[in-house]
């Protein structure tokens, strides 16, 4: 069967032509060929599977990561006028899931968390529908060498199986070749085909800064947002900074700053988002909680006040800026003591050999049994959330803990587990080592940045990075913005309503 | 705003209260403690008109009281006003705050709200030509109204987006300028989009707590005016539909308010309720809180509720342990309690 992608792409989604490998990943599943797409950020990679959906009919079901980012999604999808969507996740109320649920075989499009997947009644419910493609959003998540590894996502090769074995989209915008093979590996699909594009970013040029201290920072980006007027963004690894910056800057800069983070009450995390899409914002000081369902086009500046903890999130991150083509700029501000930062995030993640220890030694004695609370757990090893998941996970996976009872805890076992931690530990350094290393390049930046993803680093249509012949001060972006006059109510009221002329 | 409420809480409770008290009030803690409370000091205006409001939040705000020297925290954490207080006071505007009728409608007003911000939203847009946008209320139930008035008026729209902006333009223009400032600046349509709380208390140099507190009050008063004058404004009372006056009652006193009525016993409605007895005393004494013409007569005679009551006045307390010392302990905490809700009642009554 042969379709007019074109012309379907223009009437349902309102735009000309396809960018780079949407229509390649897109005409394989239409003939029923399961595909990996590596697309960089900010290629659409959506349009990928929502336009397969409208012309496939029945159901496409799209498994992603994070409940937020598809709750997002399914907002900006309803607000293009594209309905038959749904985002079955834990956080709905009970009468919306009901509703939901009641009439899931209506909806075109179906995304669905991988923890709610495990679901029996659901995956019984989903056997019954038609769904015609199964398509993994993240799919890195799949791979314990992907920077965010989901245990969840270990399991998908069986859904795939109990629904009949639908066509497979596996999507991701920063996946390693060694990723890659992994993701294959992991969905027993071998011979998925493979729609590699590169990532880099050409129009984006790159620049690192050391400063002495946070406050020189900051001083630094209120010198560079002088001479600078666009949308810019500011990634910060904790809630607390993004907001102290984000103070700061309004004092001492004439543009309009605000924070945004996890930790902000619901309606206030919506007004920002839209007041910086609608141009009624300069500055985001964010944390990566930011930016995941928004698709801002025109952001031309984007700073990491400081370090990710690797490479594959700095090119996400970076990616934001200049998705409308246009020249951008990322600059990376670090100081000596910010190494420890990372590294601290990555200690929260994983436990500690010693805690191993003892968490083995006290559940070795309840064999047989069922195994303990989390909370109970949790607090008596003073473990966090995600190093008492990791440990449960490891146990399942080895066949220690089957329906809820712990059965065979063996020196072997954990002999094993030991040994996938040391791994884990090693992975996560190198990860950020391999950051460390970056900041500290000194030729071309842009190709040590990219090196580990594509063989081939394209020309940059900007000045390239500071390792060639890029300046943070070379930057002068001044884009006209509309004021911000205080007006009164009355004004406001009109304005709003759109009642009178003039205004 | 948020310092004359809490010195208003503060003046009423007359020293025998704490900021817990003052907390348990404003977030509309439905607790028969709170209720008594809120009938007993006449501060049921203020209940649950600020059900966002930290608690921490509250107790930095008193001590801040305490340092203007506007409030004074006993030992016993048990604050009184002082005369620099009583003072501030009474030189408050009335009008900015007398719309509050937090026992009577909190439990609607969020309802309320989110349609009006909703609705606002979608006429606005519509009027403006915008046809796909986020959703400024991200609540199911509210853009499931949402849409069935769109679908019920798609015809009139253009008449209603006319009337919903004379509706809002002729309230705001009789309320208190500042406030009407800061809910405009709140609203999201034809292509601005509101402020943050946070962006609302820089832009008017307010502090925290009064941002909330003086959108409430609008909120309340805009509430009410459309749900009184349906001819005045048809879309804002379009907004009231199907809310009315919350039943502060909780369901479980309601289910042992009617075996009373039936007749049963106390100890009998313990055995079938499997409760403990204070439990189902809490419910007797909020259905005669809540319910005017609930008779305790089982419980207690016409004169005992009248002599609790004089003495009550007498010793100008609600304070149930000076009651009961000054009876000689002739009656229990329960019977005080009772007494005391009957006896609100009968004031009201007599001031009318």
């Amino acid at each position: 069967m042969r379709h007019d992608l074109d012309s379907i792409l223009k009437e349902n989604f309102g735009f000309n032509e396809f960018r780079e490998g949407q229509k390649e990943v897109i005409t394989d599943v239409l003939e029923g060929e399961d595909v990996l797409g590596i697309l960089p950020t900010g290629t659409g990679k959506s349009l990928c599977y929502q336009l397969p959906a409208k012309v496939l009919g029945g159901t496409t079901l799209v498994v992603s990561p994070l409940i937020s980012l598809m709750v997002d999604q399914v907002k900006q999808l309803k607000a293009t006028g594209y309905k038959a969507v749904t985002a079955v996740n834990s956080f709905m109320d009970q009468p919306e899931r009901n509703a939901v649920l009641k009439n899931l075989d209506q909806y075109s499009l179906v995304y669905i968390s991988p923890e709610m997947l495990q679901n029996d009644w659901l995956q019984h419910r989903l056997k019954r529908m038609r769904v015609h493609l199964f398509v993994i959003d993240e799919a890195h998540c799949i791979s314990q060498w992907g920077h965010e590894f989901r245990t969840d996502y270990l399991k998908l090769h069986q859904i795939i199986e109990n629904l009949g074995h639908p066509t497979v989209m596996a999507l991701s915008a920063t996946a390693t070749p060694e990723v890659q093979r992994d993701i294959m590996e992991k969905l027993k699909l071998p011979h998925m085909k493979k729609r590699i594009y590169p990532m880099d970013k050409q129009n984006i040029s790159f620049a690192v800064e050391e400063c002495t201290s946070p406050e020189e920072k900051t001083d630094r980006i209120v010198q560079v947002l002088e001479k600078n007027q666009a949308p810019t963004m500011i990634y910060f690894s904790s809630r607390q900074w993004a907001e102290k910056v984000s103070f700061e800057l309004r004092e001492r800069l004439n543009q309009r700053v605000a924070f945004y983070h996890g930790g902000m009450e619901q309606t206030d995390r919506m007004l920002v988002q839209q007041q910086f899409m609608n141009n009624q914002l300069d500055v985001i000081c964010c944390t990566s909680a930011f930016g995941m369902g928004v698709d801002k086009k025109d952001i031309r500046i984007v700073i990491h006040f400081h370090l990710p903890p690797q490479l594959e999130s700095f090119i996400q991150e970076v990616g934001r800026a200049g998705r409308d083509g246009g020249a951008a700029a990322s600059l990376l501000l670090f100081t000596r003591q910010d190494h420890y930062l990372p590294q601290r995030l990555i200690q929260s993640e994983l436990p500690e050999k010693n805690d191993l220890q003892q968490v083995f030694s006290f559940l070795k004695k309840k064999q047989g049994e069922e195994i303990p609370e989390d909370d109970g757990m949790i607090e008596r090893f003073e473990l966090s959330e995600s190093q008492w998941n990791f440990i449960k996970f490891q146990l399942e996976e080895e066949g220690a803990l089957q329906e809820g009872k712990l059965v065979g805890v063996t020196p072997e076992l954990i002999q094993e587990i030991h040994r996938f931690l040391e791994e884990r530990w090693m992975y996560k350094h190198n990860k950020l080592n391999e950051m460390l290393k970056w900041i500290h390049v000194s030729d071309c930046r842009r190709k040590a940045l990219y090196q580990p993803f594509q063989d081939m680093i394209r020309e940059p249509t900007v000045p390239c990075c500071d390792g060639c012949d890029f300046s943070m001060d070379d930057l002068s972006f001044q884009e006209e913005r509309q004021t911000y006059d205080t007006f009164s109510w009355e004004d406001r009221l009109k304005m709003i309503f759109k009642q009178g002329a003039g205004l | 705003m948020f310092d004359h409420v809490v010195l208003t809480c503060v003046d009423r409770f007359r020293g025998e209260r704490t900021v817990s008290g003052i907390y348990h009030l404003l977030t509309g803690k439905r607790s028969s403690q709170t209720l008594q409370d809120a009938k007993g000091y006449e501060l049921d205006r203020l209940f649950g008109i600020y059900p966002s409001l930290k608690r921490e939040q509250l107790e930095r705000h008193a001590q801040a009281l305490v340092q203007d020297g506007l409030i004074q925290i006993n030992e016993q954490s048990f604050p009184t006003i002082t005369s620099g207080g009583a003072e501030q006071l009474s030189s408050f505007p009335v009008d900015e705050l007398k719309h509050f009728e937090g026992m009577v409608w909190h439990g609607v007003i969020p309802t309320f709200v989110k349609r009006v911000y909703l609705l606002l939203q979608m006429m606005a847009n519509s009027n403006a030509g915008i046809h796909h946008y986020v959703p400024i209320v991200d609540d199911y139930g509210t853009q499931q109204w949402v849409r069935t008035v769109y679908h019920q008026f798609q015809d009139k729209l253009p008449k209603m987006v006319e009337s919903m902006y004379e509706e809002i333009h002729h309230l705001l223009k009789k309320h208190p300028s500042n406030q009407a400032d800061l809910f405009a600046y709140r609203l999201t349509g034809g292509g601005i989009i509101g402020m943050t709380i946070d962006q609302l208390k820089r832009e008017f140099g307010l502090n925290g707590g009064d941002v909330e507190l003086m959108l409430q009050h609008t909120h309340y008063y805009l509430f009410l005016e459309s749900k009184k004058k349906k001819d005045q404004y048809p879309v804002l009372h379009l907004c009231t539909k199907g809310l009315d006056a919350t039943h502060l009652i909780t369901r479980s006193a309601r289910k042992t308010y009617q075996y009373i009525q039936q007749g049963l016993s106390l100890q009998e409605i313990m055995n079938i309720r499997r409760l403990k007895k204070s439990t189902i005393q809490d419910h007797i004494v909020e259905s005669a809180l809540i319910i005017p013409d609930f008779s305790i007569a089982s419980f207690l005679s016409e004169q005992d509720v009248q002599e609790i009551n004089k003495m009550g006045i007498q010793m100008n307390t609600k304070k149930l342990k000076q009651i009961h010392e000054a009876l000689n302990g002739k009656y229990d905490y329960f019977e005080l309690r009772l007494a005391l809700a009957k006896g609100q009642h009968a004031i009201k009554e007599g001031m009318t």
